[in-house]
């Protein structure tokens, strides 16, 4: 009856998450869900109700809420949208591929303005298939946690094959690194795209999307202004540093073995790694960032312990229509069960449990200069020469702009340069206005990439 | 000697061209070189390229570079807006409901608060892209706004403070902006500073700092307006000679009133007659005082000595008239439509009355069929509405192109009795049965604008469309309602604190 393109598949988080609503949504926030400006401005224009042809919403035993509404669309067309308010999550049967779909945000925004204009009511059937389609998928996630006792040895088997795929897969790349290596890296600039994807495309095949990721990024930086063919020669000794590793790989203890799986593009296993327990902890949610590549949308979202000084990375991917989970709004704080994936050093992670709801921190701690998150970032990059970038608050910092680019300055005189990607600099300098600010900003070993600043007591977002 | 630039070296050029052997290189990373395995030369290359990248990731220092900074902005006084107004503003900037942007700073302005460092930059670029937004756009950026601008050439426009010792510091548009907003602070600072650079400005410029004394223009500024009279260029001399005939106490009016002398009489007491003789040669002065020569422009057809006398007339108050006969604006106007110079009389009335405001002389001309809007705009702003609503309730107009006409006129905000006028002269056509009133459907989206949004429950309620026509209004209300809509939870948001 409706199509599925636009469902919330399980994200990463999706299953067995006891979740609390942050207390109301205000529209400002719901607005701050939208994918870019372009979907939140027809949102805005469609969040009033006579553009609407049905409205409802529910309240269920768990207190988690339902909304749903029919939308009259262009031309004949009318889109189903719903909302599962406890994580949220989104439901739509029109065929766009931004999540959440305008739609989708509309009729949210409309709640979180007039939530009298959507009266209480049983959910339509469209609805309760949806709502039922997700608890099966959670309960179907959730079970996998148990893994049967029988399978074992097929799923070795498959393990094994795919362990030799990677390894072809990782000969082929030897042979195309050495290749560029003899031909000479001047040469690389004049490849077409083709030469990069293909070579990505193959590792693909070979079940090793990490370093099919890292070879598509080639082709953007051949193209990059400075020093671009240092910045490639590291990254192409990496990727030799990784093969070799990988060969050897029964050689290695776990968390090293867990290091090179993970940077190959074998993950883990979600259930895998919520079957494991974590301690609770505060958590502060310091930024978020987005990135597009080739249809695949990747969500960064970092969250820092501000008793360990220590940052996670909630990472995302979703293909298409498929869901990112935008719960963890940057500017609040919760307490949590964080479970980390396996590796020598902790970053990557899942939230297993919230305990609290979340709500606004009135403080951020950070790196009293850049020198100590670098130093952070380098004993993580010690530990695994493969971890590409983390997420550090920093206090106290001056950004500064010049005629050969933008940097941030501190009270030690460290100067390092804010990545030329980034797209928000006049922002950053009307928020510190030339003074000293708060800030979070990732950082790959090179350069910073501002994510928030802390300004007039609350989080300001650079998106 | 192998170090991390021979390395890169080698890889840039090839080990086709260059040959590539690992031998020992300085420090402990050079001495690990010849130890790695590889089986040829590539495969060497990329070996010690790895250990040398991680050897420089692992061991990066941030470099100490003192660098000087720019002097940052001070601190700003004003209260910032709230978040729901900020993302209001967002959603504006963005181009929904942009026309309710002048509104918007407005409001702002009057609330004394200033918007969120954040925003700034695009509020800065659409005061680039839009010059009538810039003075109320500066108004509200404060000292962080001001500070932003000098980073760009685009807002350079924005980043004076209205400040005299500026006067002689800023250049470009800059300027304009500057001298409008001391003269709104002290109109006679204003009038000194232009004084002070009078010789050395451009002749353009001079015109156009001229322009900016219209604001807050008063019997002060009559000595040095009557010295740019003698000035070198055209532009500035008309220009003054204009600002001097909106003084009703200026010497140019005087002059202008004793050239006039008997060339109008009334005549008769049961019926009088306004009489009319044209002047013949007109005295040396009078170009001097902006009095062109030979025959109206186009579409004006009057000859050499009619518009002589038109200008004439154009400079005095049409007060002087109603006092020197006793009469009304109303009694006068009739008496001049029944003269053979009723076009010469009607224009010239009209421009006087232009500059210098009056509610019953607007009134008088517009019923007689002057155009509503300049005669209307030209008066004080509490004036405006209700001079229109008198024009509509004693039924002037002679159809309903000219009733919406005149309804569109007033282009700020709507009173409630204002907004309930057109509430129900709207209804009017709305629930009326075909064909359905083209010119009411064009003029909502405007009216939305400054209709009150108090009304909205009321408009909702009357507004029911003719079943016949109802599909054609139905977007449109709809829109109407949505601008409505935003605009009052805009000016709530602006209200609370």
């Amino acid at each position: 009856m409706y199509s599925e393109a636009n469902d919330t598949a399980v994200a990463d988080i999706a299953a067995p998450m006891p979740k609390t609503p942050p207390p109301a949504w205000s529209p400002e926030q719901v607005a701050a869900l939208a994918p870019d400006a372009s979907s939140r401005k027809a949102a805005e224009g469609l969040a009033s109700p006579h553009k609407w042809l049905s409205l409802g919403q529910e309240a269920t035993d768990q207190g988690a809420k339902f909304l749903w509404g029919e939308c009259q669309g262009s031309g004949s067309n009318m889109y189903q949208t719903a909302v599962a308010l406890a994580e949220p999550a989104f439901h739509c049967s029109c065929p766009s591929r931004k999540f959440p779909c305008k739609h989708a945000l509309a009729l949210f925004l409309l709640f979180s303005r007039q939530p009298q204009q959507l009266p209480d009511a049983s959910p339509p059937e469209w609805v309760i298939t949806w709502r039922d389609n997700r608890a099966a998928r959670a309960t179907k996630a959730a079970t996998k946690n148990n893994p049967p006792t029988t399978g074992a040895a097929s799923q070795a088997k498959r393990a094994a094959k795919r362990a030799q795929t990677i390894a072809n897969g990782l000969d082929e790349l030897e042979q195309w690194l050495q290749d560029l290596i003899r031909r000479g890296l001047a040469t690389a600039q004049s490849q077409p795209y083709a030469y990069w994807q293909t070579m990505a495309a193959r590792l693909v095949d070979a079940q090793a999307p990490g370093l099919a990721m890292q070879v598509r990024q080639m082709a953007g930086l051949v193209n990059s202004s400075a020093r671009w063919e240092e910045r490639l020669l590291h990254r192409l000794a990496l990727q030799y540093l990784l093969i070799q590793a990988y060969r050897r790989l029964e050689t290695l203890p776990p968390e090293r073995q867990a290091d090179i799986r993970a940077a190959v593009g074998w993950s883990v296993k979600q259930e895998d790694v919520l079957a494991g327990s974590g301690a609770r902890e505060r958590w502060l949610i310091i930024g978020r960032r987005l990135e597009e590549e080739e249809g695949l949308r990747i969500q960064r979202t970092w969250l820092w312990n501000p008793q360990r000084s220590q940052p996670a990375l909630i990472l995302e991917y979703a293909y298409g229509g498929q869901t990112l989970d935008i719960s963890l709004l940057p500017g609040h704080e919760l307490e949590a069960e964080l479970l980390f994936y396996p590796g020598s050093v902790p970053l990557r992670a899942i939230c297993k449990t919230r305990f609290t709801q979340l709500r606004p921190f009135s403080h951020l701690p950070g790196h009293p200069t850049q020198a100590t998150a670098v130093v952070q970032f380098n004993g993580m990059v010690a530990q695994n020469p493969w971890l590409g970038l983390a997420a550090f608050p920093l206090a106290q910092v001056v950004p500064v702009r010049d005629s050969s680019g933008s940097y941030l300055y501190d009270a030690a005189q460290n100067r390092l340069p804010i990545a030329s990607l980034f797209a928000h600099s006049w922002e950053l300098l009307a928020l510190s206005g030339g003074h000293p600010i708060d800030l979070v900003a990732e950082w790959d070993g090179a350069a910073w990439l501002p994510l928030s600043v802390w300004a007039d007591g609350r989080l300001a977002l650079l998106s | 000697m192998n170090d991390w630039f021979q390395l890169r070296n080698a890889a840039l050029l090839g080990t086709d061209r260059v040959t590539f052997t690992p031998v020992a290189g300085e420090g402990l990373v050079g001495a690990l070189l010849p130890q790695l395995p590889a089986s040829n030369q590539e495969a060497a290359l990329l070996a010690a390229a790895a250990l040398y990248t991680q050897y420089q990731r692992a061991g990066f220092r941030p470099p100490q570079e003192p660098t000087p900074l720019s002097e940052p902005a001070p601190p700003d006084d004003m209260p910032l807006i709230s978040e729901q107004a900020a993302y209001q503003l967002a959603q504006m900037l963005d181009g929904r409901f942009n026309e309710a942007l002048p509104e918007w700073l407005a409001q702002v302005r009057a609330a004394g608060r200033r918007v969120p460092p954040q925003w700034l930059p695009r509020m800065l670029t659409h005061g680039a892209q839009q010059s009538a937004l810039r003075l109320p756009i500066i108004q509200v950026i404060g000292e962080r706004g001001r500070w932003l601008a000098a980073w760009q050439p685009a807002w350079q426009y924005a980043c004076v403070t209205p400040d005299p010792a500026q006067w002689e510091v800023v250049t470009g548009a800059a300027r304009l902006l500057l001298l409008q907003q001391i003269r709104h602070a002290d109109p006679a600072q204003a009038r000194t500073l232009l004084h002070s650079t009078w010789q050395s400005e451009k002749a353009e410029d001079r015109a156009a700092f001229l322009t900016c004394l219209q604001a807050g223009l008063s019997q002060d500024d009559e000595p040095f307006l009557e010295s740019c009279l003698d000035d070198r260029s055209k532009k500035v001399r008309e220009t003054a000679a204009d600002l001097l005939a909106r003084l009703p106490q200026s010497q140019l009016v005087r002059r202008m009133i004793s050239r006039a002398q008997g060339l109008l009489t009334v005549k008769g007491l049961l019926r009088p007659t306004l009489s009319v003789t044209l002047p013949n040669e007109l005295d040396g002065g009078a170009q001097r005082d902006g009095i062109q020569p030979g025959k109206a422009p186009a579409p004006l057809q009057l000859g050499t000595r009619t518009w002589a006398l038109c200008q004439i007339l154009a400079c005095i108050p049409p007060t002087f008239w109603s006092g020197r006969w006793g009469k009304s604006a109303d009694d006068l106007l009739t008496l001049a439509m029944r003269s053979e110079q009723n076009q010469l009389l009607l224009e010239a009335w009209r421009r006087a009355t232009l500059r210098h405001p009056n509610s019953e002389w607007a009134f008088a001309l517009i019923s007689r069929g002057a155009a509503a809007s300049e005669l209307v705009n030209a008066l004080p702003s509490t004036q405006r509405e209700l001079c229109i609503m008198e024009l509509v309730q004693a039924r002037a107009y002679p159809d309903n192109e000219t009733l919406f006409d005149w309804l569109r006129v007033c282009r700020q905000p709507w009173g409630v009795a204002y907004g309930r006028l057109v509430l129900s002269h709207v209804q009017q056509h709305i629930t009326k049965p075909p064909p359905l009133d083209r010119q009411v459907w064009m003029a909502l989206p405007e009216f939305a604008r400054y209709f009150p949004p108090q009304l909205i429950s009321e408009a909702q309620a009357a507004w029911q469309p003719h079943p016949e026509t109802a599909v054609t209004w139905q977007s449109r209300l709809d829109q109407f309602m949505e601008l409505l809509t935003f605009r009052r939870e805009m000016l709530a948001a602006l209200t609370a604190v």
